[in-house]
């Protein structure tokens, strides 16, 4: 159905602001990342990075006001949809792209069952029966593994654990066999093992079906088994954007370094300190000139303070946004002293 | 009186859960029913108010005395078999009048409840759902009816109807105090509903509808209204009694319903000149108003609990 050279869903040179006057904040400056049938893209960042922003963007239901869009342009099979109707891009919410939520319990309507919320899109978009909905609700909700499934249609979204209440989210969301979805950190709330089930879920899932699969997250841990491609995020931007396996074995921005060496790891020494990334990401008010990482970067140079690192093509679909991108790709993922590196 | 409803409802909360065999999945009314049907509450309620409907659709069940045929003879004779309530300071059978009172009290509480919610809860809702310039046009109106004192504005609208001691029909003073009360109590629920819309329209599962293609009407009436029901529906229950009492005052200041028509109010007011001498003129309507009130509140409160699956 993609025509040739068409992404199911690109983001292009995507800006958003928030506020107006001297309160503006730039909460996305130039964000692009695309995503093909099948295939996970994991978006990796802190808060405030601006993941969940986009996600919103490309859905449609970014609050406006207080946000605003500015420029660039969301493409889903080639169509623009920043300029489309409000109709057109409603009809496509839940139809063809669907996102799940951080918190489960409450994305999900706490006076009706979790079943009638299911079915709910049986009976508006595909016109069943009531009693008809219900029977698929409770098959959606099987297909999601979640056990007794006839008997538990019926319960309410407090009656479920938290695994669970997510799964339900997940059927919800795929009901209308959806092309792509959005999952907005889907396993913060969870617990690890718990996290790991919904991860497999999820990835079972897309290929399946073969759904495009955008995963936002801010654990590294999380996405390693499962994307494709990671596109990491920093103060509105793309930082680093590689294929999974080049970006742990050779991550070319020092962000991505941080951010991997600041997970504990099994094979660190018993005691040794964690290395957290020094400083706060910036506010999106008064970000910083030249990179905006600078700031926090053992590496920065006189360079980094007065020009914008574009995001550069390193090889083999590797990009990053850093002066020193090469080296530092060079390097592999162990910790480069400073000298070495960048050479003072 | 609202003291009264959590110690019955903690008896309906003993009732040991029932084992339901295929029951009808519904959404939130037929679950919310099917909660409804199992308290003990619901049906003590039920029963008092459907007896309190006879009493005002069919008084000739209760009683075939005519409440306006007075006998001075008989001022303020004690309860004896021929009339058991005894007689006001008319001479007028009090059991009778009570009956034939039901009617006007019922029809003003109800309707001006029912209208005040009607009216606040739609004002509320787009208020809080549109937010921007219909919000700030909306909550302004509604601090220009709210600055209005209530007896004040009850005065002032109900003698621009009517001059002062005029004969007018039921009808048309009913419509007129019902009114009266709606225009001057509209932005208490339209407040509550504003909040309450407001807190919904944030919440994640009105942003996952969103995500999911619901249309602003659906997200309304399926997410944010019912989410937003419990406070209304129990203010609704409280402003009942209020609204009697309201009734009751501005009949006192001889402005509200009146002579001929008989209200619980208007028997209130006509004891208050000899409450001494006759207490049962105002004890028996008294009695007859605390039990309606009491049967609404318990309903209120029975209805709400079944509705907010949270509480369950």
């Amino acid at each position: 159905m993609t025509g040739p050279g068409e992404h199911l869903l690109e983001v292009d040179d995507l800006r958003v602001e928030f506020g107006r006057g001297r309160d503006t904040a730039s909460v996305l400056n130039g964000v692009s990342y695309h995503v093909d049938a099948g295939e996970t893209l994991a978006v990796l960042g802190e808060s405030g990075s601006g993941k969940s922003v986009t996600a919103q963007t490309i859905m449609g239901i970014l609050d406006t006001p207080p946000g605003r869009v500015t420029g660039g342009a969301v493409r889903f099979r080639g169509e623009e949809l920043l300029g489309a109707d409000e109709e057109r891009r409603r009809l496509l919410r839940g139809e063809s792209m669907a996102m799940i939520f951080q918190d489960a319990l409450s994305a999900l309507n706490p006076v009706y069952s979790v079943g009638f919320q299911i079915a709910e899109q049986f009976r508006f978009r595909r016109g069943m029966s009531r009693r008809d909905a219900m029977k698929r609700a409770a098959e959606m909700l099987d297909m999601v593994r979640i056990p007794n499934a006839t008997q538990r249609v019926r319960e309410y979204p407090h009656q479920f654990s938290g695994g669970m209440r997510q799964r339900a989210m997940i059927a919800m969301s795929l009901a209308l066999d959806p092309e792509l979805l959005i999952a907005d950190e889907p396993t913060t709330a969870l617990d690890v093992t718990v996290q790991a089930q919904i991860m497999e879920l999820l990835d079972e899932l897309r290929r399946e079906r073969g759904m495009g699969l955008i995963l936002i997250t801010h654990d590294l841990g999380v996405v390693a088994e499962v994307a494709d491609r990671i596109a990491v995020m920093y103060a509105g931007r793309i930082v680093e954007h590689a294929d999974a396996a080049t970006l742990y074995a050779r991550p070319g921005h020092p962000y991505t370094r941080g951010l991997m060496d600041s997970v504990p790891r099994v094979d660190d020494v018993a005691g040794a300190a964690l290395r957290p990334i020094p400083g706060l990401p910036p506010s999106l008010s008064a970000i910083p000139n030249g990179c905006p990482f600078h700031p926090r970067c053992a590496y920065a140079q006189d360079v980094c303070t007065d020009e914008v690192p574009p995001l550069r093509a390193l090889g083999n679909g590797h990009q990053a946004a850093c002066h020193f991108a090469e080296r530092f790709v060079a390097q592999g993922p162990d910790r480069p002293e400073t000298q070495e590196v960048v050479g003072r | 009186m609202t003291d009264a409803a959590p110690a019955v409802r903690a008896a309906g909360a003993a009732e040991p859960e029932e084992v339901e065999g295929v029951e009808a999945v519904g959404g939130l009314w037929a679950d919310g029913w099917a909660q409804l049907r199992r308290r003990p509450l619901f049906w003590v309620s039920s029963a008092l108010i459907v007896v309190l409907l006879l009493m005002a659709l069919f008084p000739s069940l209760f009683t075939s005395v005519d409440p306006r045929a007075a006998d001075l003879s008989l001022s303020g004779a004690d309860p004896s078999p021929d009339a058991i309530f005894g007689r006001d300071l008319q001479g007028r059978d009090i059991y009778a009048r009570a009956i034939h009172g039901a009617a006007p009290t019922l029809t003003v509480g109800l309707l001006a409840s029912l209208g005040t919610v009607v009216v606040g809860a739609i004002a509320g809702l787009v208020a809080g759902f549109r937010s921007g310039w219909s919000d700030g046009l909306i909550s302004r109106i509604a601090e220009i009816f709210a600055g209005l004192p209530f007896i004040l504005g009850g005065i002032v609208i109900l003698t621009t109807f009517n001059r002062p001691g005029q004969i007018v029909g039921e009808v048309r003073i009913v419509t007129q105090v019902v009114l009266t009360i709606v225009v001057l109590s509209w932005p208490l629920a339209m407040r509550i509903m504003r909040a309450a819309a407001l807190e919904a329209t944030q919440q994640d599962y009105v942003k996952a509808a969103r995500a999911l293609g619901a249309g602003p009407w659906r997200i309304v009436t399926r997410h944010i209204l019912p989410n937003t029901l419990a406070p209304v529906l129990v203010f609704a229950t409280i402003q009942f009694g209020v609204f009697i009492g309201a009734e009751a005052a501005l009949s006192f200041l001889g402005i509200g319903l009146r002579d001929p028509v008989v209200s619980w109010g208007v028997m209130i007011s006509e004891a208050q000149e000899r409450v001494a001498d006759i207490p049962q003129s105002l004890f028996f309507p008294a009695a007859f108003l605390v039990v309606a009130v009491l049967a609404f509140v318990m309903l209120g409160d029975a209805v709400r609990d079944a509705f907010d699956p949270r509480g369950r």
